[in-house]
């Protein structure tokens, strides 16, 4: 794993030289002008000439990646096409509410899926494991958007408990807050929990059948002593490495569900740059969500070899 | 000159069968293996539920012209938003077109999108995948890395980004969510190329000459179908998903193609007033999934029965 884990640092460069190749080099498959998009229908060869100096597309392709690559290591990550606005800016600018949603949704998918996964995996094969793991599977299938707008027209248009869309930030009203935040968060906080109960549910079963636990039975402690201080312990590692993975299904999902709940974050950021074909904000907002994602990942990577004691680093 | 002897064995009994190009153990034996399986499958009762609901949905986009009540494009004033009655079963939406006809003309559109989705990563991925394993070194590095570079994107992401660029259309999004998943593919046939790498019998068709080209798709590749199966039955549950997504966000088919994704972003706006239009589409996309899925699993169980715990 200590091996892994430095495999995996040497390797960061490579994958993100990749990265910002397939993200540069994405963009220049648009079809057309990017001048025109920026200048419009009624615009003269000058302008786009202009423009085109301005954007740097008159020179060479590989000068345009190397001034771009050397902006994007500065923390500047291109302006928008049509604003020129910096895309930095509007990201800091929407990323509290998208940050708000997307530590509400793993806070609630944490909170169905531990317990779900530890009593599917300890009472397997009964009612209770069927019942879990039917719902489990029910869920990895239910479209997330679709969920939300269930919620939207049980909750929100039928009975009136909550305001159906719409986002005020925490500081500003926290009450109010939460109470938007409540269907957006799960939704996606459910979407979360599906498969991480299934794979919480077969980490159970895994160290269930395990030496120390037989030992630890043998011993004669209680059954609740044995799930809960042996099994749920060494389960739950397993269940670390998937998180990370897991945080990518998260942003990937937040983009669908603020547009379903129109909470205006990063996702809708890119959305409506995309209807803008605004694509300066497109590529800020992907290099963004991949270089956090892989952040994360390599941090998840880091934490499993530190809370597992028999891994050495 | 014992090495000489024993290719020789291993080649001996597909010379008998008169086949000079079919390994020894291709053939009967491939059919029994097969026949094994589907017992093994057909054990699972969810499998084979989840075999009963794709086989209705692909019945439903074959047959949709003969099925649909009704035409799924034809646009009727004076039955615009009726609730669900016995002429229209699901109702009708905003321009009055029957929204049962529409969702059954949608399973064309989710299967289009699911298998030729699939089928390209699954081409691409496992081509880059073999090549990795069989010629390891740089050329293995190089693949390995662009493959983590695609992984380093949040899947719906990278799909968002490439249909952003490539603009709206179900061709497009087919390629989008092809990209998406070719890691996937490239990975499992990489692991399993590189373990058949070393076997006796890829040594053997090594050493009567067969070309790299050769051994690599007639001996390397049918022996790590299984995997790959499965992973293209899961992908296309997963791809169903992604397609309805995009067609959500409204990129992916564009009206009036009735897509499941597309039915759904237009019954959003509709809630208060008809909300069987955003209702229906989404239990036609969570039975597809779902039925992928259990096939999936199904077949994963059916190929190792020493899994237990999934």
């Amino acid at each position: 794993m200590r091996d892994y884990v430095l495999r995996r640092l040497v390797q960061l460069p490579i994958v993100l030289l990749f990265l910002s190749v397939i993200v540069f080099g994405v963009l220049r498959l648009i079809p057309g002008d990017p001048t025109a998009i920026r200048l419009g229908m009624e615009s003269t060869e000058e302008g786009r000439e202009q423009v085109r100096r301005e954007m740097g597309l008159d020179k060479p392709l590989v000068v345009q990646y190397g001034i771009w690559l050397r902006d994007v290591t500065t923390g500047d990550f291109g302006t928008s096409w049509v604003s020129r606005q910096s895309v930095s800016s509007l990201i800091l600018q929407k990323l509290p509410a998208t940050v708000t949603l997307a530590v509400a949704s793993l806070t609630i998918g944490i909170l169905i899926a531990i317990p779900a996964g530890i009593i599917a995996g300890a009472k397997a094969h009964t009612w209770v494991d069927n019942v879990i793991s039917t719902l489990a599977l029910g869920g990895v299938a239910t479209p997330t958007f679709w969920f939300g707008i269930m919620l939207i027209l049980v909750l929100g248009v039928r009975f009136q408990w909550l305001p159906p869309s719409g986002y005020v930030p925490l500081t500003e009203d926290p009450v109010e807050c939460l109470k938007r935040l409540f269907m957006p968060a799960l939704a996606l906080g459910t979407s979360l929990a599906a498969p991480l109960s299934r794979f919480m549910r077969s980490g159970m079963l895994d160290v269930l059948s395990a030496d120390y636990i037989r030992v630890a039975r043998a011993k004669g402690l209680r059954e609740s002593a044995v799930i809960l201080g042996h099994a749920v312990r060494n389960a739950l590692l397993s269940v670390v490495t998937v998180l990370g993975l897991q945080f990518g299904n998260l942003l990937g999902g937040t983009v669908i569900i603020e547009q379903v709940f129109e909470w205006p974050g990063i996702g809708l950021l890119i959305l409506s740059a995309i209807n803008q074909r605004d694509y300066g904000i497109v590529q800020g907002v992907v290099l963004f969500a991949a270089l956090t994602f892989i952040l994360v990942n390599l941090l998840v990577d880091v934490l499993y070899v530190y809370i597992d004691p028999r891994i050495e680093y | 000159m014992k090495r000489n002897k024993e290719t020789e064995l291993a080649v001996e009994p597909a010379k008998r069968l008169g086949q000079p190009d079919v390994p020894a153990w291709r053939g009967s034996s491939r059919l029994r293996r097969f026949m094994d399986t589907w017992r093994r499958f057909k054990r699972s009762r969810t499998a084979v539920a989840g075999l009963v609901v794709i086989l209705v949905i692909i019945f439903m986009a074959v047959f949709a012209s003969v099925i649909a009540p009704h035409d799924p494009y034809d646009p009727a004033p004076r039955n615009i938003l009726q609730s669900p009655s016995r002429d229209h079963l699901m109702g009708t939406d905003a321009i009055g077109r029957d929204l049962f006809s529409r969702i059954i003309y949608g399973s064309r559109v989710s299967l289009q999108v699911g298998i030729i989705s699939v089928g390209i990563a699954a081409v691409v991925g496992v081509t880059l995948g073999v090549i990795a394993a069989y010629y390891g070194g740089l050329i293995d590095s190089l693949i390995m890395r662009f493959l983590d570079a695609l992984l380093a994107f949040p899947a719906i992401l990278l799909a968002i980004f490439v249909m952003a660029v490539l603009g709206p259309s179900i061709r497009n999004a087919m390629i989008a969510i092809g990209v998406i998943f070719i890691p996937a593919f490239a990975r499992i046939t990489r692991a399993n190329a590189l373990s058949l790498k070393e076997t006796e019998f890829v040594e053997a068709a090594r050493a009567i000459g067969a070309r790299d080209s050769h051994i690599m798709v007639k001996t390397i590749l049918p022996n790590c179908l299984s995997p790959i199966i499965v992973q293209a039955s899961l992908g296309v549950a997963y791809a169903v998903l992604v397609e309805a997504g995009l067609s959500f966000l409204g990129l992916g088919a564009q009206p009036p193609e009735p897509s499941w994704g597309s039915i759904l972003s237009a019954g959003r706006g509709l809630m208060t007033t008809a909300p069987w239009v955003a209702t229906f589409p989404g239990i036609a996309i969570f039975l597809c999934v779902l039925g992928f899925n259990l096939v999936g699993d199904g077949i994963r169980e059916a190929l190792d029965p020493h899994l237990k715990n999934i």
